[in-house]
């Protein structure tokens, strides 16, 4: 059976809604939503094409939807639908299973028709920096370029994205935005619909319920993009040096795989890691950089304080005293607290000891069933004070909050982390300064590097400024 | 690339060093000693009869060593049917996510997870006894591509017992409240005849993942004790503990 690419001829009822379901995604029968009788003819046609869920590899396997190949990560199983021993991606599990006798659906006909109409509805004015950065951002685009924006916390990235998506969107290019964290997709979704509501903008993270369907513009986690495939133009990855993507291979080929060939990559990042860093310094990879805040004040330099044996303090159901000391003076100036933890223990522990002074204190920490809610309460000023473990170190904004590390020797602090809980602060124009309080037992090179990091873009932003 | 030895769990390579901790600790384990410590083994038999635990929720209608629950299955016929019940672990928070992953969104690799413990408990009480899995219905085998009580009983040395089959049933368990799931009137499983199989004399143990109320067990012990099994008891991964007998229910 021959496939018959552009066929004219091929007019189907569900023609358009298959497509807009299908195109530019690998899908398991199930998550197409229509019986295997529905998509013969399109099938017949070479509309649909199916591709094998797991293939052998040299010695192993390969996962097609999320290109796993590490032998650790396959098991198999005495299957009953096909009476043989199946083999299975453990890797992407939580998106269904994929095994030897599953079959990934694509699309292979005409591209679907964009529905939105672009248009910035944003009055807002860009900062110096952030209209050179938009610049180049464009000029990526046209051109289908690499191009790293490194930018320090609270440049006001989002803001620069904007002139290059509609860009994008007038040329009817279809574009992602991803990054790793679920919290971010959730941030960046309001402002990029308020944007351009003529635009169809659609968040896939763990447990959203737009999963499927056309958009315009996606938003997803990392991990979401193993569900397309040469689907996009423009892909736009915030916050590229964070957890998990940078330790996941896989996930930086599912990024990869998603989109076409010759598609705009752009990197957002404040803290790059040092092979961006190098790439952008050897020429290998074009980048722009942002010292200033888009409202123009420095960053706030952290302070250290040495509070001595705190672990053992919370054993003890005490809180250090210093740390107890800064809250008092924040809370009873109405200022939102953030305490980073490193641990979940610590943050049930500092949190609940918290709790008993400030009534309304909260923890939160990534296997938190209720995170997203418990972040919402301290976005709205239900709680005074948020102890939270690195989850929460970067894309949260929350207005006027300030921050405080407990234990900022711990190795799950290392200078990028350091300064993204720096950045959490003094965001916003009113209030642009503000602490951040590395509370420690003992200094480490990881807090001094992150300090002088924010000497250094602070030194380069008045340099820059008034360019 | 080569592999790393990871937990089978959580995924996470492998990183634990030989050190006085290693040494306490299960070196041939196939998860870390993090995601070992989610479980919660049962240890007190405080229902002789089902392993359920003596908490303030059940304490109230225990009678002697058995519970609430139990002394209403001696009242029935089908209550009777089933010898006893023993259970590994406790149906906790990280129980029910455990099997979120291996049965609904079915990663049967992790049923190695327990082998030890199960293993060790069969050897220990029930080596003489026959092992059959409780069948599931076709339709839901083929749907998840396994029957999750073949992958327990399947650890255990020793041949399989067949002959009871499971009619699919309108509505999945989990979803359908205790009340429709209880009505004794209903009896899903059935003797496969064509083989005229007769289980004349034997000491049958019906592997299981959850222990709830105990009645899907028992509607199939009852058609195996018609086919001749003198004593049937079941051998389950988890006991659940917050489900109410009817008369709890009403005392609340």
């Amino acid at each position: 059976m021959s496939p018959i690419q552009g066929d004219a001829d091929f007019n189907h009822p569900s023609y358009n809604e298959i497509c807009t379901r299908l195109a530019g995604r690998d899908l398991l029968l199930e998550e197409i939503g229509e019986p295997l009788e529905v998509l013969l003819p399109f099938l017949q046609a070479g509309h649909i094409v199916m591709r094998p869920g797991l293939s052998k590899s040299g010695k192993g396997w390969l996962c097609h939807r999320c290109l796993e190949s590490d032998p650790g990560l396959f098991a198999a199983f005495s299957c009953a639908r096909c009476g043989q021993v199946c083999t299975y991606c453990r890797t992407c599990l939580e998106m269904g299973r994929i095994d030897t006798c599953g079959v990934l659906f694509s699309w292979n006909g005409r591209a679907p028709l964009p529905e939105g109409t672009a248009s910035l509805q944003w009055q807002g004015e860009l900062s110096p920096g952030q209209q050179k950065a938009s610049n180049a951002l464009c000029r990526a685009v046209a051109d289908g370029t690499e191009l790293l924006i490194w930018a320090v916390c609270g440049a006001g990235k989002t803001e620069i994205l904007f002139r290059g998506i509609e860009d994008a969107c007038l040329s009817r290019r279809r574009i992602l935005l991803t990054t790793p964290r679920a919290e971010v997709v959730m941030e960046l979704l309001p402002r990029i619909r308020a944007a351009f509501p003529g635009l169809i903008v659609k968040g896939l993270y763990g447990g959203s319920e737009e999963r499927f369907g056309y958009a315009d513009i996606h938003i997803a986690t990392t991990h979401q993009t193993r569900r397309f495939r040469d689907a996009f133009d423009v892909v736009i990855i915030d916050e590229i040096d964070a957890f998990p993507f940078s330790y996941d291979p896989s996930l930086k080929q599912a990024v990869d795989k998603a989109a076409k060939s010759g598609a705009a990559r752009i990197y957002l990042t404040a803290t790059p890691s040092r092979l961006l860093k190098k790439q952008a310094r050897d020429g290998k990879l074009p980048f722009i950089q942002i010292p200033r805040r888009y409202h123009g004040y420095p960053l706030p330099v952290p302070t250290l304080k040495w509070i001595g044996n705190w672990k053992k303090a919370l054993k003890k159901d005490r809180i250090p005293p210093a740390l107890l000391a800064w809250c008092e003076k924040k809370t009873s100036a109405g200022v939102p607290v953030f305490v980073f933890v490193s641990s979940v223990e610590q943050a049930e522990t500092a949190a609940r000891l918290l709790a008993e002074k400030w009534e309304g204190t909260i923890g939160v920490h990534a296997a938190d069933p209720r995170r997203h809610e418990k972040i919402q309460l301290f976005r709205n000023k239900k709680a005074p004070i948020l102890v939270t473990t690195t989850i929460l170190e970067r894309g949260v904004t929350i207005k006027g909050a300030e921050a405080a590390v407990l234990g900022a020797e711990e190795s799950i602090f290392d200078e990028k982390a350091l300064v993204q809980i720096a950045g959490r602060v003094g965001r916003s124009k009113d209030q642009p300064e503000g602490d951040v309080m590395y509370f420690h037992y003992g200094k480490t090179s990881a807090m001094l590097e992150a300090v002088r990091h924010i000497q250094t873009m602070n030194k380069q932003g008045s340099n820059a400024h008034g360019e | 690339m080569g592999s790393k030895r990871r937990c089978l769990y959580c995924m996470e390579p492998r990183q634990e060093q030989l050190s006085w901790h290693g040494l306490i600790s299960r070196a041939d384990d196939p998860v870390c000693p993090d995601c070992r410590a989610l479980f919660t083994m049962l240890m007190s038999r405080d229902c002789r009869i089902c392993g359920r635990e003596k908490d303030e929720q059940s304490a109230p209608f225990f009678q002697d060593t058995r519970c609430g629950d139990c002394v209403a299955w001696g009242e029935k016929d089908i209550g009777r049917a089933l010898d006893h019940n023993i259970s590994l672990y406790r149906y906790d928070k990280a129980m029910q996510q455990w099997m979120a992953r291996w049965k609904y969104r079915g990663d049967p690799a992790l049923t190695a997870v327990f082998q030890k413990e199960w293993v060790q408990i069969w050897r220990r009480s029930y080596a003489s006894w026959k092992v059959m899995a409780l069948p599931a219905g076709p339709g839901r085998t083929q749907e998840r591509g396994f029957n999750q009580a073949v992958l327990l009983a399947d650890m255990l040395p020793g041949d399989r017992l067949n002959g009871l089959e499971k009619k699919d049933e309108p509505k999945k368990q989990s979803k359908s409240t205790k009340n429709q799931r209880e009505s004794l009137f209903y009896q899903p499983f059935y003797m496969n005849n064509q083989e005229k199989i007769r289980f004349n004399g034997e000491k049958i143990l019906l592997v299981d993942d959850i222990y709830t109320t105990g009645t899907t067990v028992r509607k199939a012990a009852s058609v195996l004790r018609s086919a001749g099994a003198e004593r049937v008891a079941s051998f389950t991964l988890a006991r659940s503990t917050g489900t109410l007998s009817r008369k709890e229910e009403k005392a609340q």
